[in-house]
Protein backbone atom coordinates (compact mmCIF):
# COMPACT_ATOMS: atom_id res chain seq x y z
CA UNK A 1 0.00 0.00 0.00
CA UNK A 2 1.19 3.50 -0.73
CA UNK A 3 1.85 5.78 2.19
CA UNK A 4 0.22 9.20 2.36
CA UNK A 5 3.15 11.02 0.79
CA UNK A 6 3.23 8.62 -2.14
CA UNK A 7 -0.51 9.07 -2.70
CA UNK A 8 -0.06 12.85 -2.73
CA UNK A 9 2.83 12.53 -5.18
CA UNK A 10 0.79 10.35 -7.53
CA UNK A 11 -2.11 12.80 -7.42
CA UNK A 12 0.19 15.68 -8.31
CA UNK A 13 1.56 13.70 -11.28
CA UNK A 14 -1.98 12.82 -12.32
CA UNK A 15 -2.92 16.48 -12.24
CA UNK A 16 0.01 17.46 -14.48
CA UNK A 17 -0.72 14.55 -16.83
CA UNK A 18 -4.38 15.49 -17.08
CA UNK A 19 -3.63 19.12 -17.88
CA UNK A 20 -0.95 18.12 -20.41
CA UNK A 21 -3.22 15.60 -22.09
CA UNK A 22 -6.11 18.01 -22.49
CA UNK A 23 -3.64 20.37 -24.20
CA UNK A 24 -2.68 17.45 -26.50
CA UNK A 25 0.92 17.59 -25.39
CA UNK A 26 2.87 14.39 -24.87
CA UNK A 27 4.09 13.53 -21.39
CA UNK A 28 7.21 11.51 -20.67
CA UNK A 29 8.00 10.28 -17.17
CA UNK A 30 11.57 10.70 -15.98
CA UNK A 31 13.58 8.94 -13.30
CA UNK A 32 13.20 11.22 -10.28
CA UNK A 33 16.68 10.59 -8.97
CA UNK A 34 18.21 11.43 -12.37
CA UNK A 35 18.03 15.19 -12.01
CA UNK A 36 14.94 16.09 -10.05
CA UNK A 37 12.51 16.09 -12.97
CA UNK A 38 9.35 14.00 -12.66
CA UNK A 39 7.82 14.61 -16.08
CA UNK A 40 8.72 16.21 -19.38
CA UNK A 41 5.99 17.82 -21.44
CA UNK A 42 6.52 17.99 -25.20
CA UNK A 43 4.61 19.84 -27.87
CA UNK A 44 5.05 18.98 -31.52
CA UNK A 45 4.45 21.51 -34.25
CA UNK A 46 4.64 25.28 -34.16
CA UNK A 47 2.34 26.70 -31.50
CA UNK A 48 2.66 30.22 -32.89
CA UNK A 49 3.75 31.37 -36.35
CA UNK A 50 6.90 33.19 -35.25
CA UNK A 51 8.14 30.51 -32.85
CA UNK A 52 11.81 29.60 -32.89
CA UNK A 53 11.09 26.11 -31.55
CA UNK A 54 8.67 23.72 -33.14
CA UNK A 55 9.14 21.12 -30.39
CA UNK A 56 9.17 23.02 -27.10
CA UNK A 57 9.78 21.00 -23.97
CA UNK A 58 9.04 21.74 -20.33
CA UNK A 59 10.48 19.79 -17.41
CA UNK A 60 8.29 19.55 -14.33
CA UNK A 61 8.91 18.72 -10.72
CA UNK A 62 5.52 17.94 -9.21
CA UNK A 63 4.59 18.12 -5.52
CA UNK A 64 1.40 17.99 -3.49
CA UNK A 65 0.62 19.31 -0.04
CA UNK A 66 -2.19 19.96 2.43
CA UNK A 67 -0.13 22.68 4.10
CA UNK A 68 0.14 25.57 1.65
CA UNK A 69 0.84 28.82 3.45
CA UNK A 70 -1.77 31.15 2.05
CA UNK A 71 -1.17 34.88 1.72
CA UNK A 72 -3.14 37.36 -0.30
CA UNK A 73 -0.92 37.39 -3.41
CA UNK A 74 1.05 34.25 -2.96
CA UNK A 75 1.19 30.74 -1.60
CA UNK A 76 4.10 29.35 0.39
CA UNK A 77 5.40 25.80 0.06
CA UNK A 78 8.28 24.26 2.00
CA UNK A 79 10.45 22.45 -0.55
CA UNK A 80 13.28 20.13 0.41
CA UNK A 81 16.67 21.74 -0.19
CA UNK A 82 17.74 18.87 -2.43
CA UNK A 83 14.74 19.44 -4.70
CA UNK A 84 15.14 23.21 -4.58
CA UNK A 85 18.71 22.97 -5.83
CA UNK A 86 17.47 21.07 -8.86
CA UNK A 87 15.22 23.96 -9.80
CA UNK A 88 17.13 27.10 -8.89
CA UNK A 89 20.02 28.99 -10.51
CA UNK A 90 22.58 30.22 -10.99
CA UNK A 91 23.38 27.62 -13.66
CA UNK A 92 20.80 27.96 -16.42
CA UNK A 93 18.67 25.11 -17.74
CA UNK A 94 18.59 24.36 -21.45
CA UNK A 95 15.10 22.93 -21.01
CA UNK A 96 13.04 25.25 -18.83
CA UNK A 97 11.79 23.62 -15.67
CA UNK A 98 9.08 24.55 -13.21
CA UNK A 99 7.77 23.45 -9.88
CA UNK A 100 4.10 22.49 -9.85
CA UNK A 101 2.44 22.23 -6.44
CA UNK A 102 -0.97 20.65 -6.04
CA UNK A 103 -2.87 21.96 -3.04
CA UNK A 104 -4.98 19.20 -1.51
CA UNK A 105 -7.81 19.59 1.01
CA UNK A 106 -6.81 18.80 4.57
CA UNK A 107 -9.34 15.97 4.73
CA UNK A 108 -7.98 13.00 2.82
CA UNK A 109 -11.42 11.64 1.75
CA UNK A 110 -11.93 14.85 -0.22
CA UNK A 111 -8.76 14.55 -2.25
CA UNK A 112 -10.51 12.57 -4.91
CA UNK A 113 -14.19 11.77 -5.07
CA UNK A 114 -15.99 9.67 -7.56
CA UNK A 115 -19.58 9.42 -8.73
CA UNK A 116 -21.01 7.61 -11.71
CA UNK A 117 -21.06 10.84 -13.68
CA UNK A 118 -17.88 12.53 -12.49
CA UNK A 119 -14.53 12.16 -10.80
CA UNK A 120 -13.18 15.20 -8.97
CA UNK A 121 -9.56 15.81 -8.00
CA UNK A 122 -9.40 18.66 -5.46
CA UNK A 123 -8.19 21.49 -5.18
CA UNK A 124 -5.85 22.89 -7.80
CA UNK A 125 -2.20 23.39 -8.64
CA UNK A 126 0.09 26.37 -9.06
CA UNK A 127 3.40 26.65 -10.86
CA UNK A 128 6.54 28.70 -10.53
CA UNK A 129 9.95 28.93 -12.19
CA UNK A 130 12.81 29.21 -9.73
CA UNK A 131 15.57 29.62 -12.32
CA UNK A 132 16.37 33.12 -11.08
CA UNK A 133 16.55 32.06 -7.44
CA UNK A 134 19.95 31.66 -5.78
CA UNK A 135 21.11 28.48 -4.03
CA UNK A 136 20.28 28.29 -0.36
CA UNK A 137 22.34 27.55 2.71
CA UNK A 138 19.29 26.15 4.52
CA UNK A 139 19.75 22.62 5.81
CA UNK A 140 16.39 20.98 5.27
CA UNK A 141 13.88 23.04 3.35
CA UNK A 142 13.28 26.33 1.59
CA UNK A 143 9.97 28.18 1.54
CA UNK A 144 9.15 28.93 -2.08
CA UNK A 145 6.34 31.25 -3.05
CA UNK A 146 3.92 30.56 -5.86
CA UNK A 147 2.09 33.59 -7.29
CA UNK A 148 -1.60 33.10 -6.66
CA UNK A 149 -2.33 33.97 -10.27
CA UNK A 150 -0.16 31.18 -11.67
CA UNK A 151 -2.62 28.30 -11.74
CA UNK A 152 -1.38 25.24 -13.55
CA UNK A 153 -4.36 25.14 -15.87
CA UNK A 154 -4.63 24.09 -19.52
CA UNK A 155 -4.57 27.74 -20.57
CA UNK A 156 -1.54 28.40 -18.40
CA UNK A 157 0.31 25.39 -19.78
CA UNK A 158 -0.44 26.54 -23.33
CA UNK A 159 0.99 29.94 -22.45
CA UNK A 160 4.08 28.37 -20.87
CA UNK A 161 4.75 26.28 -23.97
CA UNK A 162 4.13 29.29 -26.19
CA UNK A 163 6.71 31.29 -24.27
CA UNK A 164 9.22 28.45 -24.49
CA UNK A 165 8.69 28.12 -28.22
CA UNK A 166 9.40 31.85 -28.56
CA UNK A 167 12.59 31.59 -26.49
CA UNK A 168 11.08 33.68 -23.70
CA UNK A 169 11.74 33.35 -19.99
CA UNK A 170 9.25 31.74 -17.63
CA UNK A 171 10.35 33.99 -14.80
CA UNK A 172 7.56 36.56 -14.74
CA UNK A 173 8.37 40.12 -13.81
CA UNK A 174 6.67 41.64 -10.84
CA UNK A 175 5.09 38.45 -9.63
CA UNK A 176 4.60 37.92 -5.94
CA UNK A 177 7.65 35.77 -5.42
CA UNK A 178 10.60 35.83 -3.17
CA UNK A 179 12.21 33.46 -0.80
CA UNK B 1 26.49 -0.17 -23.93
CA UNK B 2 27.33 3.47 -23.45
CA UNK B 3 27.59 4.50 -19.84
CA UNK B 4 25.20 7.12 -18.48
CA UNK B 5 28.33 9.04 -17.50
CA UNK B 6 29.33 9.47 -21.11
CA UNK B 7 28.11 12.82 -22.31
CA UNK B 8 28.92 14.01 -25.82
CA UNK B 9 30.55 17.38 -26.35
CA UNK B 10 28.37 20.05 -27.94
CA UNK B 11 30.89 20.68 -30.70
CA UNK B 12 30.87 17.04 -31.70
CA UNK B 13 27.08 16.97 -31.60
CA UNK B 14 26.97 19.96 -33.94
CA UNK B 15 29.53 18.38 -36.29
CA UNK B 16 27.47 15.21 -36.33
CA UNK B 17 24.23 17.02 -37.12
CA UNK B 18 25.87 19.17 -39.80
CA UNK B 19 27.37 16.07 -41.42
CA UNK B 20 23.88 14.54 -41.54
CA UNK B 21 22.38 17.56 -43.25
CA UNK B 22 20.71 19.18 -40.23
CA UNK B 23 20.53 22.97 -40.23
CA UNK B 24 21.04 25.24 -37.26
CA UNK B 25 19.82 28.55 -35.97
CA UNK B 26 20.56 30.35 -32.75
CA UNK B 27 17.97 30.62 -30.03
CA UNK B 28 17.08 33.96 -28.49
CA UNK B 29 18.19 32.34 -25.25
CA UNK B 30 21.94 32.52 -24.76
CA UNK B 31 24.19 29.57 -25.63
CA UNK B 32 21.51 27.45 -27.23
CA UNK B 33 21.31 26.30 -30.82
CA UNK B 34 18.25 24.90 -32.53
CA UNK B 35 18.98 22.18 -35.08
CA UNK B 36 16.39 20.91 -37.53
CA UNK B 37 16.64 17.86 -39.78
CA UNK B 38 16.72 18.51 -43.52
CA UNK B 39 13.14 17.22 -43.85
CA UNK B 40 12.09 19.53 -40.98
CA UNK B 41 10.54 16.53 -39.25
CA UNK B 42 12.73 16.65 -36.16
CA UNK B 43 14.22 19.38 -34.02
CA UNK B 44 16.70 19.32 -31.17
CA UNK B 45 17.92 21.97 -28.77
CA UNK B 46 21.69 21.83 -28.32
CA UNK B 47 23.32 23.57 -25.34
CA UNK B 48 26.49 25.35 -26.45
CA UNK B 49 28.03 25.29 -22.99
CA UNK B 50 28.58 22.66 -20.35
CA UNK B 51 27.53 25.25 -17.78
CA UNK B 52 23.88 24.29 -18.21
CA UNK B 53 22.69 22.42 -15.14
CA UNK B 54 20.79 19.97 -17.35
CA UNK B 55 23.52 19.60 -19.99
CA UNK B 56 23.72 15.81 -19.68
CA UNK B 57 19.98 15.13 -19.76
CA UNK B 58 19.52 17.56 -22.65
CA UNK B 59 22.22 15.79 -24.65
CA UNK B 60 20.54 12.48 -23.93
CA UNK B 61 17.30 13.93 -25.27
CA UNK B 62 19.20 15.06 -28.37
CA UNK B 63 20.54 11.54 -28.86
CA UNK B 64 17.08 10.05 -28.35
CA UNK B 65 15.46 12.33 -30.91
CA UNK B 66 18.25 11.87 -33.46
CA UNK B 67 18.03 8.10 -32.93
CA UNK B 68 14.29 8.17 -33.56
CA UNK B 69 14.84 10.20 -36.71
CA UNK B 70 17.54 7.83 -37.95
CA UNK B 71 15.61 4.76 -36.79
CA UNK B 72 18.58 3.62 -34.73
CA UNK B 73 19.05 2.95 -31.04
CA UNK B 74 19.88 5.82 -28.70
CA UNK B 75 22.93 3.83 -27.56
CA UNK B 76 24.27 3.62 -31.11
CA UNK B 77 23.83 7.35 -31.68
CA UNK B 78 25.43 8.18 -28.32
CA UNK B 79 28.39 5.97 -29.17
CA UNK B 80 28.83 7.79 -32.49
CA UNK B 81 28.56 11.16 -30.75
CA UNK B 82 31.22 10.45 -28.14
CA UNK B 83 33.59 8.85 -30.67
CA UNK B 84 32.96 11.25 -33.49
CA UNK B 85 36.58 11.75 -34.47
CA UNK B 86 37.25 8.04 -34.72
CA UNK B 87 36.19 4.97 -36.61
CA UNK B 88 35.73 1.79 -34.63
CA UNK B 89 37.21 -1.55 -35.57
CA UNK B 90 35.86 -4.67 -33.90
CA UNK B 91 37.79 -7.89 -33.94
CA UNK B 92 35.70 -10.73 -32.57
CA UNK B 93 36.42 -14.36 -31.79
CA UNK B 94 33.25 -16.24 -32.61
CA UNK B 95 33.13 -19.72 -31.13
CA UNK B 96 32.19 -21.88 -28.18
CA UNK B 97 35.33 -20.95 -26.24
CA UNK B 98 34.56 -17.23 -26.31
CA UNK B 99 30.78 -17.39 -25.97
CA UNK B 100 30.91 -15.97 -22.48
CA UNK B 101 32.74 -12.89 -23.74
CA UNK B 102 36.12 -13.97 -22.44
CA UNK B 103 39.30 -15.39 -23.93
CA UNK B 104 42.49 -16.76 -22.37
CA UNK B 105 44.71 -13.90 -21.29
CA UNK B 106 47.68 -15.00 -23.39
CA UNK B 107 45.43 -15.42 -26.45
CA UNK B 108 44.09 -11.94 -25.87
CA UNK B 109 47.59 -10.50 -25.67
CA UNK B 110 48.57 -12.24 -28.90
CA UNK B 111 45.43 -11.00 -30.62
CA UNK B 112 46.14 -7.45 -29.51
CA UNK B 113 49.67 -7.63 -30.82
CA UNK B 114 48.46 -9.01 -34.14
CA UNK B 115 45.83 -6.27 -34.46
CA UNK B 116 48.44 -3.65 -33.70
CA UNK B 117 50.73 -5.07 -36.40
CA UNK B 118 47.84 -5.17 -38.89
CA UNK B 119 46.96 -1.55 -38.16
CA UNK B 120 50.59 -0.52 -38.62
CA UNK B 121 50.83 -2.45 -41.89
CA UNK B 122 47.58 -0.84 -43.08
CA UNK B 123 48.87 2.63 -42.28
CA UNK B 124 52.16 1.90 -44.08
CA UNK B 125 50.09 0.80 -47.06
CA UNK B 126 48.34 4.17 -47.12
CA UNK B 127 51.67 5.96 -46.97
CA UNK B 128 53.24 3.84 -49.69
CA UNK B 129 51.50 0.77 -51.12
CA UNK B 130 54.02 -2.00 -51.55
CA UNK B 131 54.35 -5.73 -51.17
CA UNK B 132 56.40 -5.74 -48.02
CA UNK B 133 57.82 -3.37 -45.45
CA UNK B 134 61.11 -4.40 -43.88
CA UNK B 135 60.70 -2.03 -40.94
CA UNK B 136 57.21 -0.41 -41.02
CA UNK B 137 58.67 2.82 -39.67
CA UNK B 138 56.81 5.59 -41.51
CA UNK B 139 56.19 8.42 -39.08
CA UNK B 140 52.53 8.85 -40.01
CA UNK B 141 51.90 5.13 -39.64
CA UNK B 142 53.51 5.00 -36.22
CA UNK B 143 51.57 8.08 -35.14
CA UNK B 144 48.34 6.50 -36.34
CA UNK B 145 48.90 3.37 -34.28
CA UNK B 146 49.96 5.48 -31.31
CA UNK B 147 46.66 7.36 -31.48
CA UNK B 148 44.50 4.23 -31.67
CA UNK B 149 42.57 3.56 -28.46
CA UNK B 150 41.48 0.28 -27.04
CA UNK B 151 37.75 0.44 -26.38
CA UNK B 152 35.53 -1.39 -23.96
CA UNK B 153 34.99 -5.05 -24.72
CA UNK B 154 31.50 -5.76 -25.93
CA UNK B 155 28.77 -8.16 -24.98
CA UNK B 156 28.55 -11.45 -26.85
CA UNK B 157 31.57 -13.34 -28.07
CA UNK B 158 34.98 -11.94 -27.23
CA UNK B 159 35.25 -8.66 -29.13
CA UNK B 160 38.20 -6.31 -29.16
CA UNK B 161 37.16 -2.80 -29.97
CA UNK B 162 39.72 -0.31 -31.29
CA UNK B 163 38.94 3.35 -31.92
CA UNK B 164 41.06 4.50 -34.84
CA UNK B 165 41.53 8.23 -35.41
CA UNK B 166 40.28 9.84 -38.59
CA UNK B 167 43.13 12.29 -38.77
CA UNK B 168 46.87 11.96 -38.16
CA UNK B 169 48.58 15.24 -37.46
CA UNK B 170 51.81 14.52 -39.31
CA UNK B 171 50.08 13.38 -42.51
CA UNK B 172 49.96 15.92 -45.31
CA UNK B 173 46.39 17.26 -45.16
CA UNK B 174 46.44 18.12 -48.87
CA UNK B 175 47.25 14.55 -49.87
CA UNK B 176 45.55 12.55 -47.16
CA UNK B 177 43.24 14.71 -45.04
CA UNK B 178 41.86 11.58 -43.40
CA UNK B 179 44.92 9.40 -43.21
CA UNK B 180 43.49 7.38 -40.32
CA UNK B 181 40.25 6.65 -42.18
CA UNK B 182 42.26 5.41 -45.17
CA UNK B 183 44.31 3.16 -42.90
CA UNK B 184 41.20 1.66 -41.31
CA UNK B 185 39.65 1.14 -44.74
CA UNK B 186 42.90 -0.51 -45.88
CA UNK B 187 42.62 -2.85 -42.88
CA UNK B 188 39.16 -3.97 -43.91
CA UNK B 189 39.93 -4.05 -47.64
CA UNK B 190 43.10 -6.14 -47.25
CA UNK B 191 41.28 -8.55 -44.95
CA UNK B 192 38.49 -8.94 -47.47
CA UNK B 193 40.88 -9.43 -50.41
CA UNK B 194 42.80 -12.10 -48.54
CA UNK B 195 39.70 -13.95 -47.38
CA UNK B 196 38.06 -13.77 -50.79
CA UNK B 197 41.18 -15.04 -52.57
CA UNK B 198 41.54 -18.02 -50.25
CA UNK B 199 37.83 -18.78 -50.29
CA UNK B 200 37.84 -18.76 -54.10
CA UNK B 201 41.07 -20.73 -54.36
CA UNK B 202 42.58 -17.76 -56.15
CA UNK B 203 45.58 -17.22 -53.93
CA UNK B 204 47.87 -16.88 -56.95
CA UNK B 205 46.12 -13.64 -57.80
CA UNK B 206 47.50 -12.10 -54.63
CA UNK B 207 50.98 -13.59 -54.60
CA UNK B 208 51.73 -13.00 -58.30
CA UNK B 209 54.26 -10.13 -58.34
CA UNK B 210 52.63 -8.79 -61.50
CA UNK B 211 49.17 -8.75 -59.93
CA UNK B 212 47.35 -5.46 -59.74
CA UNK B 213 45.77 -6.56 -56.48
CA UNK B 214 48.20 -5.60 -53.78
CA UNK B 215 48.22 -6.77 -50.19
CA UNK B 216 51.30 -6.40 -48.05
CA UNK B 217 53.07 -9.41 -46.65
CA UNK B 218 53.12 -7.68 -43.28
CA UNK B 219 49.34 -7.36 -43.20
CA UNK B 220 48.84 -10.94 -44.35
CA UNK B 221 51.12 -12.20 -41.57
CA UNK B 222 49.32 -10.07 -38.98
CA UNK B 223 45.95 -11.40 -40.13
CA UNK B 224 47.23 -14.97 -39.81
CA UNK B 225 48.38 -14.14 -36.30
CA UNK B 226 44.80 -13.12 -35.44
CA UNK B 227 43.70 -16.74 -35.97
CA UNK B 228 41.71 -17.80 -32.91
CA UNK B 229 43.51 -20.34 -30.79
CA UNK B 230 40.19 -22.02 -30.20
CA UNK B 231 40.01 -24.51 -33.08
CA UNK B 232 36.25 -24.10 -33.32
CA UNK B 233 36.27 -20.31 -33.54
CA UNK B 234 35.99 -17.97 -36.49
CA UNK B 235 37.22 -14.40 -36.70
CA UNK B 236 34.78 -11.58 -37.32
CA UNK B 237 36.00 -8.15 -38.38
CA UNK B 238 33.77 -5.14 -38.60
CA UNK B 239 34.11 -1.39 -38.82
CA UNK B 240 31.82 1.44 -37.82
CA UNK B 241 32.61 4.63 -39.63
CA UNK B 242 32.52 8.09 -38.12
CA UNK B 243 29.61 10.01 -39.63
CA UNK B 244 31.94 12.98 -40.18
CA UNK B 245 33.48 11.42 -43.29
CA UNK B 246 31.64 9.33 -45.85
CA UNK B 247 33.36 5.97 -46.19
CA UNK B 248 34.27 4.45 -49.55
CA UNK B 249 34.61 1.02 -47.97
CA UNK B 250 32.59 -1.55 -49.89
CA UNK B 251 32.16 -3.79 -46.87
CA UNK B 252 32.09 -3.04 -43.17
CA UNK B 253 31.80 -6.57 -41.86
CA UNK B 254 33.66 -9.74 -42.67
CA UNK B 255 33.65 -13.27 -41.29
CA UNK B 256 36.87 -15.23 -41.71
CA UNK B 257 36.04 -18.85 -41.12
CA UNK B 258 38.49 -20.98 -39.22
CA UNK B 259 39.26 -23.18 -42.23
CA UNK B 260 40.51 -20.20 -44.23
CA UNK B 261 43.52 -19.65 -42.02
CA UNK B 262 45.53 -22.50 -43.51
CA UNK B 263 45.24 -20.84 -46.92
CA UNK B 264 45.93 -17.42 -45.43
CA UNK B 265 49.10 -18.84 -43.92
CA UNK B 266 50.23 -20.03 -47.36
CA UNK B 267 49.54 -16.61 -48.86
CA UNK B 268 51.42 -14.88 -46.08
CA UNK B 269 54.42 -17.17 -46.57
CA UNK B 270 54.41 -16.61 -50.31
CA UNK B 271 54.06 -12.86 -50.02
CA UNK B 272 57.06 -12.69 -47.70
CA UNK B 273 60.23 -11.63 -49.49
CA UNK B 274 62.28 -14.72 -50.25
CA UNK B 275 65.54 -13.36 -48.98
CA UNK B 276 68.07 -15.79 -47.55
CA UNK B 277 67.93 -16.03 -43.79
CA UNK B 278 71.40 -15.33 -42.44
CA UNK B 279 72.60 -16.72 -39.16
CA UNK B 280 72.16 -14.37 -36.30
CA UNK B 281 73.20 -14.25 -32.69
CA UNK B 282 70.35 -14.29 -30.24
CA UNK B 283 70.64 -13.19 -26.63
CA UNK B 284 67.96 -14.72 -24.47
CA UNK B 285 66.88 -16.17 -21.19
CA UNK B 286 65.92 -19.83 -21.00
CA UNK B 287 62.19 -19.93 -20.28
CA UNK B 288 61.32 -23.60 -20.61
CA UNK B 289 63.19 -26.91 -20.87
CA UNK B 290 61.18 -29.50 -22.78
CA UNK B 291 63.89 -32.04 -23.57
CA UNK B 292 63.79 -35.79 -23.10
CA UNK B 293 66.53 -38.27 -22.23
CA UNK B 294 68.51 -39.74 -25.17
CA UNK B 295 69.86 -43.25 -25.40
CA UNK B 296 72.77 -42.31 -23.15
CA UNK B 297 70.43 -40.90 -20.56
CA UNK B 298 71.39 -37.28 -21.21
CA UNK B 299 68.69 -34.72 -21.74
CA UNK B 300 68.40 -33.03 -25.14
CA UNK B 301 65.72 -31.49 -27.31
CA UNK B 302 63.46 -28.48 -27.30
CA UNK B 303 64.15 -25.38 -25.26
CA UNK B 304 62.05 -22.22 -25.27
CA UNK B 305 64.05 -19.01 -25.19
CA UNK B 306 62.77 -15.54 -24.58
CA UNK B 307 64.93 -13.28 -26.66
CA UNK B 308 65.91 -9.84 -25.56
CA UNK B 309 66.28 -8.44 -29.03
CA UNK B 310 64.83 -5.14 -30.15
CA UNK B 311 61.07 -5.10 -30.40
CA UNK B 312 60.55 -6.52 -26.93
CA UNK B 313 60.55 -10.06 -25.56
CA UNK B 314 59.94 -12.78 -28.15
CA UNK B 315 59.65 -16.48 -27.55
CA UNK B 316 61.50 -18.80 -29.89
CA UNK B 317 62.04 -22.53 -29.89
CA UNK B 318 65.37 -24.19 -30.41
CA UNK B 319 66.31 -27.84 -30.44
CA UNK B 320 69.58 -28.44 -28.58
CA UNK B 321 71.97 -31.37 -28.45
CA UNK B 322 72.90 -32.76 -25.03
CA UNK B 323 75.93 -30.52 -24.36
CA UNK B 324 74.14 -27.30 -25.20
CA UNK B 325 71.01 -28.52 -23.43
CA UNK B 326 73.05 -28.98 -20.27
CA UNK B 327 74.33 -25.41 -20.53
CA UNK B 328 70.81 -24.15 -21.12
CA UNK B 329 69.70 -26.02 -18.01
CA UNK B 330 72.45 -24.41 -15.95
CA UNK B 331 71.52 -20.97 -17.24
CA UNK B 332 67.85 -21.62 -16.49
CA UNK B 333 68.56 -22.62 -12.91
CA UNK B 334 70.96 -19.74 -12.32
CA UNK B 335 68.74 -17.29 -14.20
CA UNK B 336 71.61 -16.40 -16.46
CA UNK B 337 71.49 -15.06 -19.99
CA UNK B 338 72.67 -17.19 -22.92
CA UNK B 339 73.68 -16.34 -26.45
CA UNK B 340 73.31 -18.70 -29.34
CA UNK B 341 73.81 -18.40 -33.09
CA UNK B 342 71.35 -19.73 -35.66
CA UNK B 343 68.83 -18.80 -38.32
CA UNK B 344 65.50 -17.38 -37.17
CA UNK B 345 62.67 -19.05 -39.09
CA UNK B 346 59.00 -18.46 -38.62
CA UNK B 347 56.28 -21.12 -38.92
CA UNK B 348 52.95 -19.47 -38.44
CA UNK B 349 52.79 -18.29 -34.85
CA UNK B 350 55.94 -20.13 -33.94
CA UNK B 351 59.41 -18.70 -34.26
CA UNK B 352 62.24 -21.21 -34.38
CA UNK B 353 66.00 -20.86 -34.21
CA UNK B 354 67.38 -23.52 -36.54
CA UNK B 355 70.92 -24.82 -36.84
CA UNK B 356 71.90 -23.55 -33.40
CA UNK B 357 75.57 -23.39 -32.55
CA UNK B 358 77.98 -21.74 -30.14
CA UNK B 359 75.59 -21.58 -27.17
CA UNK B 360 77.34 -19.90 -24.27
CA UNK B 361 76.28 -18.55 -20.90
CA UNK B 362 76.94 -14.84 -20.99
CA UNK B 363 78.83 -13.34 -18.12
CA UNK B 364 76.82 -10.15 -17.94
CA UNK B 365 77.79 -7.44 -15.51
CA UNK B 366 74.96 -6.67 -13.12
CA UNK B 367 74.34 -2.98 -12.42
CA UNK B 368 75.18 -3.60 -8.76
CA UNK B 369 78.67 -4.69 -9.77
CA UNK B 370 79.48 -1.44 -11.50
Amino acid sequence: MLDTNAVQEQLSLAHVRAVGAICRFSIEPRAVDLDGVDLSIHAKGFLVPDAELQSPQLDVQAKATVNLVEEKERLGFDLKVENYHRLCGPAPYAVPRVLVVLALPREEPRWLTWRPDQMVLRRTAWWVSLEDRPPTTNEHSVRVWLPRGQHFSPAALHEIMRRISLGESLVLEGSARGQ
Amino acid sequence: MVSDDVVPGFQDVQRYLAARGWRSSLSKRPNLAIWRSSDEAEEVLVPLSRAFADYASTMRTVATRVAAHEQRSTEAVLRDLVQLQTDTLRIGLVGEGSRGGTAPLSAGVELLEAVRAALLASACFVKRPQRSYPRMSFGEALEFVQACRLGQTEVGSFVLSVATPLVVASADPRLTPHFGRLATEAFMRSSRLLAQAVRAGAEARLVDPASEVLVSANFARALVDMAPRDESADLRLSATWSPLVVSDADASSLLIERELFEGLERVADQLRPQTPVHPTRVIAVVSELRGVANEQGALEGEVVLTSLLKGGPRRLRVSLAAADYRLAGQAHLAQQVVSVCGRVVRHGRTVELVEPERLVIEDLVEPDDL
